[in-house]
């Protein structure tokens, strides 16, 4: 893939892939004729990316506009974090649908990137992408590990509902479909750890659950909802799993997901933003990008200091993990300890960077503390520690 | 725009290191060895298969997190309302609430791989003494030995983001709503910090969402209760009726049955097919049963100024940092009633003024002379009750023992 060195490109062209290896970026001149009237409106530097997304930002949740510049704008993030988790797969395959399964959760993204807190909008994109990644692969993983019996128990009843609509298993269907499943779960499970190698259900097994299934559907299911057999018990499940399975896998994640847009497409406002602005809008946005230029600073200048005050060895756990981004299980045998304990450890180190943060915040910016700030603290120190400790590249 | 849709399979690596996948946001925490996890000792019964799995999955995680939060902070953490009533929660509904502080965490455990959106059963935001400060969404993968706390939201959060699913009655909140970093909440005085925030906002109930569409329980009448407890834990051949008992109720009156412990546990033990009754008579005549040992009750000898000796039924309290010793008898006033009576556990201390003892009927009705209050510091509180044979008390002090849950006890 190629980077695009021009900023007017990063906000308004989408990654395609064309065969096994090769990448294109494909332009929508929808946002580029919308990018140009906002240059013309805010007159935005065209060498830095910071005012531009966060001009976005700001509206993306109501506009769809904003939200395809974003999109647009993270689609190398995503390639990037794609690429780097490709080498988890024994094929060199479907980068692409390790890209698309991660691009259709740029709203997840978005959501959790808090400018107040965090300073760039493209290492976070990375950092949010690589997880959402690692969650489809692990989900990946455990469905080939699964037999279909205990894939029933380890997909959740969204994963369901979305794979049984996918399959075309909609309306009152999927509703006999679900109670099914929840009487499955209920009266079917592995006596002991095991799901992954649940066997089958015996013949009275699914008589128990076709029995649980009758009685309910009375006051859980539309009156027109037939009473239903042991065997027809068995087929849902089978025809669930069959559902899950396809829907899940990468291969055919991207069969439906848009790449480019907003899912399921939509009209686009004829009224491009930035017509309505008034002068008083643009100034503040002007005055807060500065004034959040200057927190940044002072923000990375409090985190350097904390480092600093670590134990050695805290200092060159952060190195290992964020620096070389070793594993952790790597990193346990370098310093010696249990593999698990490195989730731990690094969770008491980040808290101790996270109070310092806190602190700073608390005298500097008179920030209320809930939940719901440092929580976005958090990952913007994650953020930090990420483009702090990475290598030149 | 298309793409590429190659036919390779996408199988990730068998040799690839468990944690190479693990993600950055959650934090893992180690199961402990399952065997030794003590699960097994945990030998409550359960009326179905799935809540047994929930139960399992409950008990590693509390487990799991205590052992950790005592680790990482110096907050007191304790189950609650008391390890021995988890059971009967477990029995209906997922969920179990770790008291970190002064706050309450609600964990919901599952075994799925997905976490798109986090389920929370009604039970644990719209009963009053069960809702959370904060939800917890945990992973608990059994054939790799972690946990995994994936995301978490504030009660305030769930009231306005949260989906309500009337048929499964429960809050669904997407997983992009939940706050991730977990490092947040066991920051040493974040509480003391939150906490002005939130009592500021309970004091003012109109701006208060969690308030402001808050569901009220169904004051159920005892008559009503018992044919409830008999529906809902009616089994035939070992098989309970009602797997899914919390819809089978309008929401007021189920949250009103499960809030009352006594009631719950005996809807508990009808689901497991125990006809038991807590007969205080026949603890007294035969031995104390092992359910009511569970619960703390040991039979003893009371020595007696009027008389000589006499057989009673005990229990140690704790309230607030003095032991106390909770003991039923028959009366030396009146052979027909009943005395319920409170001393501390040690010769020459006293308890202090404010200290009350109060009786309440099964349905938590109060009545006459229910109460004995000490206006002074005193040496002991007592109640003296007449009962029909049968009928059913409740017991409550001021303030509440530790591990207090509210039992039904029959005469």
């Amino acid at each position: 893939m190629q980077r695009r060195q021009d900023l007017s490109h990063r906000f308004s062209t989408f990654l395609s892939f064309q065969g096994d290896r090769k990448q294109i970026w494909v332009a929508d001149a929808r946002l580029r004729r919308s990018l140009e009237k906002v240059q013309a409106n805010q007159g935005f530097p065209v060498a830095m990316d910071d005012p531009w997304y966060l001009h976005w930002h700001q509206r993306w949740a109501t506009d769809p506009l904003a939200f395809d510049h974003l999109n647009a704008y993270l689609q190398e993030a995503c390639f990037w974090a794609a690429q780097k988790m490709s080498r988890h797969l024994v094929a060199r395959m479907s980068l692409a649908d390790l890209f698309q399964g991660a691009i259709v959760r740029t709203r997840r993204v978005l959501k959790g990137f808090n400018p107040d807190v965090s300073s760039n909008l493209h290492s976070y994109g990375e950092y949010c992408f690589t997880n959402l990644i690692k969650d489809q692969l692990r989900q990946c993983r455990e469905i080939d590990a699964c037999t279909p019996w205990g894939l029933l128990h380890r997909v959740s009843r969204k994963g369901l509902r979305e794979g049984l609509t996918r399959a075309g298993i909609t309306g009152d269907l999927q509703a006999q479909y679900l109670l099914a499943w929840s009487c499955y779960r209920e009266l079917y499970v592995p006596a002991k750890d095991g799901l992954r190698k649940l066997t089958k259900p015996t013949p009275s097994d699914w008589e128990a659950i076709a029995q649980a299934y009758n009685q309910l559907r009375l006051s859980t299911l539309p009156s027109s909802a037939p009473t239903a057999t042991a065997d027809e018990m068995e087929q849902w499940a089978l025809a669930s799993v069959k559902a899950v399975r396809r829907f899940k896998r990468p291969m055919t994640l991207s069969a439906d997901a848009p790449l480019g847009g907003e899912e399921g497409g939509g009209s686009y406002y004829d009224i491009l933003p930035g017509d309505s602005e008034s002068l008083l809008e643009e100034l503040v946005d002007q005055e807060t990008q500065q004034e959040r230029q200057g927190q940044q600073m002072q923000l990375s200048e409090v985190l350097v200091e904390a480092i600093a005050q670590l134990k050695s060895e805290e200092q060159s756990l952060l190195q290992l993990y964020y620096g070389e981004q070793r594993r952790q299980q790597e990193i346990a045998a370098v310093l010696g300890v249990k593999q698990y304990s490195i989730s731990r450890k690094l969770a008491r180190v980040r808290r101790q960077l996270l109070a310092a943060l806190l602190t700073w915040s608390q005298e500097t910016l008179h920030i209320v503390l809930e939940p719901a700030v440092v929580d976005s603290m958090g990952s913007s120190l994650e953020d930090w520690l990420l483009s702090r400790y990475r290598p030149e590249s | 725009m298309s793409s590429s849709r190659p036919e390779t399979s996408s199988t990730i690596r068998s040799d690839a290191e468990p944690d190479a996948l693990m993600d950055s946001m959650s934090l893992y925490l180690e199961l402990p060895d399952l065997a030794s996890s003590g699960f097994s000792e945990l030998s409550a019964s359960f009326s179905t298969p799935g809540a047994r799995h929930r139960a399992r999955l409950n008990h590693h995680c509390w487990q799991t997190m205590q052992a950790w939060l005592k680790d990482e902070q110096s907050a007191r953490v304790k189950v609650w309302p008391a390890a021995k009533a988890l059971p009967s929660i477990w029995e209906v509904v997922n969920g179990t609430v770790l008291q970190v502080g002064d706050r309450r965490w609600v964990l919901l455990p599952t075994a799925e791989m997905e976490q798109q959106e986090l389920r929370i059963p009604q039970e644990w935001v719209d009963i009053p003494d069960w809702a959370g400060d904060y939800y917890l969404g945990i992973e608990v993968n059994e054939a790799e030995g972690y946990l995994r706390i994936w995301g978490y939201a504030t009660h305030a959060q769930v009231k306005t983001f949260g989906e309500y699913d009337s048929g499964e009655r429960i809050y669904a909140l997407d997983e992009a709503d939940l706050l991730h970093n977990v490092d947040a909440l066991t920051l040493p005085g974040l509480d003391a910090l939150t906490q002005s925030i939130s009592s500021s906002t309970q004091s003012d109930p109109s701006t208060d969402p969690s308030t402001a569409n808050a569901v009220s329980l169904a004051q159920l009448p005892l008559a009503q209760a018992e044919n409830l407890i008999a529906r809902l834990g009616a089994v035939t051949d070992g098989r309970v009726h009602q797997i899914f008992p919390r819809q089978a109720l309008p929401f007021a009156q189920w949250g009103a049955l499960l809030a009352h412990g006594g009631w719950r546990q005996q809807m508990y033990e009808q689901r497991q097919g125990l006809a038991v009754s807590r007969s205080v008579l026949s603890w007294l005549q035969t031995g104390v049963d092992e359910l009511a040992q569970g619960m703390g009750w040991q039979r003893g000898r009371l020595a007696n100024q009027m008389r000589q000796s006499e057989d009673c039924i005990a229990r140690s309290l704790t309230l607030g940092t003095q032991t106390y010793k909770l003991r039923i008898f028959p009366s030396p006033l009146d052979e027909t009633a009943w005395r319920f009576e409170l001393k501390p556990s040690e010769g020459g201390q006293s308890i202090p003024a404010g200290t009350s003892l109060r009786l309440l009927t099964e349905d938590l009705q109060p009545f006459e002379h229910n109460a004995d209050v000490a206006t002074a510091d005193c040496s002991q509180l007592y109640v003296d009750v007449k009962l029909e044979s049968g009928e059913g008390i409740v017991w409550e002090t001021d303030p509440t023992p530790d591990d207090y849950e509210r039992e039904i006890l029959r005469f």
